[in-house]
């Protein structure tokens, strides 16, 4: 068990986004976060990643308790991240965007361009190096931000929502990537709202609706289950289901 | 010390923090609209301080009427920097931040060097108005008629302001544009003019005290920079954009300030309202109304 | 997509080697310069240039590479001047130790004023750097043992490096300068390369994105604002040593805090060669206009520094070296690129 969620509950003022919420993630594995607009995922994936501290509960990663650790203490551990709203250095290039990334294992500029070019190179951004973040397309920008993140060496990656607004065949590649990346040894986990990529990807699924956990399991179980047909699409698909 | 002394230090103290009150309002307004500080709102006031010099002058006519003049000039001054200088500057890419400090660090400079240029760095002082050289006595406090009619004039102001902001059309508007000013153009509401208006109306509250301030206060191209650190003070220690906090924390400020001068010599006398600054600084950053 | 990487050196090495050059170039003209010019009028405007080259370089280390605007860097200059005068007037320390004492000092006291400052955002801390500064000169105006509003002399105890004083000629001074600002250059020149470089240019891009990287913002910029002080110290240091006389005036005032900061903003902020060309347009330029268009007492300098930031603020933010393509930094295209194309490769 590489991350435990042991009873996490977020308040905001009046709002309980995270409702007593506890789900595992298993080493190597990857797991999809999904759920209707609302539901609670990016609060709990926004407190897993350290940027915000729940109101109870506890989060432990490889045993340690890393609730109140923050986003920088979680990255040291080995907790990478991409944001929806895509976050580059505008103003460097793709090179030196992924070096930020790798400078978190060492202090040696040459050491980090090595693993640099190397995350560049898996990734294949390789052609666009020199390019500055700024003049990227979406998707590549995108690319980069799992990039940067792998250069941290990682052990769990949290991708939000990565495959939004690609084509099918940005869609595919981006398929790829998160397998070779779960084959090179890192762990996981993936909020994501296209059904249709994310089911043949992940090995298992947790849904959350309104701030719980309603169901968790395999994707194929978790697409016919009735509670999760009705948190979608209403009562009155139920049925049909 | 009597109870006298003490009471006329008060109520001195009082009397100065309204107007400090008043030219903090200004800084407040424009940074809780468009979370930018006018780093030129000192030389605003030393501008309305030298307008209100040579319009008294050249027409005679007693500061207190020129009043609405200055007022609409300085307002006219605050609409004309956002539209030539804040808008240029929130318009860049990168490092935005920077370039708004810049900007308007950049105009107080200029201002200055202006002043200095034209009216030489002598300093000027307004004799012979109506109100100098006259004192009144309530309850055995003496108070300069001048420093009485600022503080007055401050109060009506201050009050002006928060009916502006909280019980007009307009206001809500303003507060609509503060909250999220790319939705306020989903309803119609122009930002920039909301913006161009806030930058008139903090000009022109700073304008008013200025005038007032020119009464019975020495002018010279530096008089920005003392009253601009103070209104910083005030501000951090009411909180960055809340108007009740500029008014309490101008006029502490204001107590503080002449109380420190019964302790200290008075060539002394920030002593207290910079440790005042320090301790905020230190203890509780977002100031006593503020949000940081 | 394919895997070979592009030939060569990349963008940031092809620029390291051009700026090397380059580096090599100004420094041999510089080091051969003085030694044509005799007017000394001429070569005090040199110095100066060279004294707020190395300052305002120091100045960008913090406002910059880690992007947090300080406006009352005169207080670091000051300490370093008082701190170097004292320790040779009152316990006859050599200026040369003196100055590093005074650097540390300096650094030291950036971290006292910083720690709470640095929780502040861009605006704030920029007027916080304002008002300590003006509490700090008010301090050293009232204080009697270093002087007061009378200032401390700097009694001329033989020409030597050591005690850094030269009576006859000015001329070492001028190498002492140039060796600050070519320390500074060389240390600005390091950090562009270095984690700490990277670090502060992620944490002015994007702080939330750094820090999910793991970068410490406070700890960063905690560093960045004493290694800036530390030279911006010993550069006080020196020039107290130049003029031989110092007070809160001359020394911690707030027009000097403008100087520090305008060359880098003028030649650009957070380049290598910005705080230079700045310098290196600003000083003579104030100078010009100081002997032809009135005295100090004009304004005519506070306006033109004010047009100058203004300008470059809201028309060219990136600044002359911006303009002329100088520092070949990498500037963003005006519009996204749709598809592969070419970076905007700078000269």
């Amino acid at each position: 068990m590489l991350l435990e969620v042991d009873g996490v509950s977020q308040r905001f003022g009046g709002v309980l986004a995270n409702q007593d919420i506890s789900l595992t993630i298993v080493a190597g594995e990857i797991l999809g976060l999904i759920g209707p607009n609302g539901a609670g995922k990016t609060t709990l994936f926004n407190a897993i990643a350290g940027a915000i501290k729940p109101t109870t509960g506890r989060i432990l990663f490889e045993g340690r308790d890393i609730t109140s650790l923050g986003a920088s203490g979680c990255a040291d551990l080995g907790i990478a991240r991409t944001f929806q709203v895509v976050r580059n250095f505008e103003t460097m290039t793709v090179l030196e965007n992924i070096m930020v990334g790798a400078f978190n294992r060492t202090g040696s500029t040459a050491e980090a361009k090595r693993k640099a070019l190397e995350v560049l190179d898996f990734t294949g951004m390789s052609l666009r190096r020199d390019t500055p973040a700024a003049d990227l397309t979406p998707p590549e920008k995108r690319r980069l931000e799992v990039a940067r993140a792998l250069a941290t060496g990682p052990k769990l990656l949290l991708l939000d929502e990565v495959m939004t607004g690609l084509t099918p065949t940005e869609a595919q590649a981006g398929v790829q990537l998160v397998r070779d990346i779960r084959a090179s040894g890192v762990t996981i986990l993936m909020v994501e709202h296209v059904m249709e990529v994310l089911m043949p990807l992940v090995d298992r699924c947790v849904v959350l609706n309104l701030g719980k956990v309603l169901v968790e399991g395999k994707p194929a179980d978790i697409v016919r289950h009735p509670d999760v047909v009705t948190a979608y699409l209403g009562e009155r698909y139920r049925a049909s289901a | 010390m009597t109870a006298e002394t003490l009471a006329q230090v008060v109520v001195s103290g009082l009397l100065t923090g309204m107007i400090y009150a008043l030219i903090a309002a200004g800084l407040s307004l424009i940074f809780g609209l468009m979370d930018v500080v006018n780093f030129a709102h000192g030389e605003f006031l030393m501008t309305a301080m030298y307008a209100t010099f040579v319009l008294y002058i050249t027409l005679s006519i007693d500061p207190l009427f020129l009043l609405p003049m200055v007022a609409v000039f300085l307002f006219a001054i605050g609409v004309v920097v956002y539209r030539v200088l804040i808008v240029r500057a929130l318009s860049v890419k990168v490092n935005s931040g920077m370039v708004q400090i810049f900007a308007t660090f950049g105009l107080g400079i200029f201002l200055r060097g202006i002043a200095q240029f034209v009216f030489s760095p002598d300093f000027k002082s307004l004799r012979g108005t109506m109100l100098s050289d006259k004192t009144v006595s309530v309850l055995g406090v003496f108070m300069p008629l001048p420093q009485l009619a600022a503080s007055l004039v401050c109060v009506v102001a201050f009050i002006g302001l928060w009916l502006l902001t909280t019980k007009t059309h307009f206001g809500r508007a303003l507060e609509a544009t503060r909250e999220d000013s790319e939705a306020v153009a989903l309803i119609g509401v122009d930002r920039h003019f909301i913006f161009a208006m806030g930058w008139g109306i903090g000009a022109a509250t700073v304008g008013v005290a200025g005038v007032m301030l020119s009464t019975f206060y020495y002018i010279s191209p530096g008089v920005g920079v003392t009253f601009a650190l103070i209104a910083y003070v005030v501000v951090a220690l009411g909180g960055f954009g809340s108007l009740p906090g500029a008014l309490v924390a101008g006029l502490a400020i204001g107590l503080v300030e002449a109380l420190t001068t019964l302790l200290i010599p008075p060539s002394l006398k920030q002593v207290g309202v910079f440790g005042l600054y320090l301790l905020v600084l230190f203890v509780r950053p977002r100031g006593l109304f503020g949000n940081l | 997509m394919p895997a070979s990487l592009p030939a060569g050196l990349d963008l940031g090495e092809r620029r390291r080697r051009r700026q090397a050059l380059s580096g090599l170039v100004v420094l041999a003209i510089l080091l051969v310069l003085p030694l044509g010019i005799g007017d000394v009028y001429v070569r005090n405007i040199l110095i100066l240039t060279l004294m707020y080259t190395a300052l305002s370089q120091a100045w960008n280390i913090l406002g910059g590479y880690c992007g947090q605007i300080s406006l009352g860097h005169a207080l670091y200059f000051g300490i370093g001047a008082y701190v170097s005068t004292l320790l040779f007037t009152k316990f006859g320390v050599p200026p040369m130790l003196g100055m590093v004492a005074a650097g540390f000092v300096a650094a030291l006291i950036a971290l006292v004023v910083s720690w709470p400052c640095f929780r502040l955002s861009g605006h704030y801390y920029a007027i916080a750097t304002i008002v300590i500064a003006e509490i700090v000169y008010l301090l050293f105006l009232n204080w009697d043992w270093v002087g007061g509003a009378l200032g401390i002399n700097v009694p001329f105890r033989g020409e030597s490096w050591v005690s850094f004083q030269f009576r006859t000629a000015k001329l070492p001074y001028y190498y002492a300068f140039l060796g600050l600002a070519a320390v500074l250059w060389l240390a600005s020149y390091w950090i562009e390369n270095s984690k700490w470089g990277f670090y502060w240019r992620a944490v002015k891009d994007n702080p939330i994105a750094a820090q999910s990287l793991g970068v410490r913002l406070f700890r960063s910029k905690m560093v960045a604002a004493a290694a800036s002080a530390f030279f911006t110290g010993i550069g006080g240091s020196f020039y107290a040593q130049f003029v031989a006389y110092i007070d809160p005036d001359s020394m911690m005032n707030a027009q000097l805090s403008i100087l520090i900061c305008l060359p880098a903003v003028l030649g650009g902020i957070g380049t290598l060669w910005g705080p230079a060309v700045g310098a290196a347009v600003l000083i003579p330029l104030t100078e010009v206009t100081r002997s032809y268009i009135g005295g100090s007492g004009s304004g005519t300098d506070l306006i033109l520094y004010g047009v100058l930031i203004m300008a470059v603020a809201t028309l060219k933010p990136e600044g002359l070296t911006g303009l002329f393509r100088i520092d070949g930094r990498i500037k963003p295209a005006a519009a996204p690129a749709t598809g592969p194309s070419g970076s905007t490769h700078a000269a």
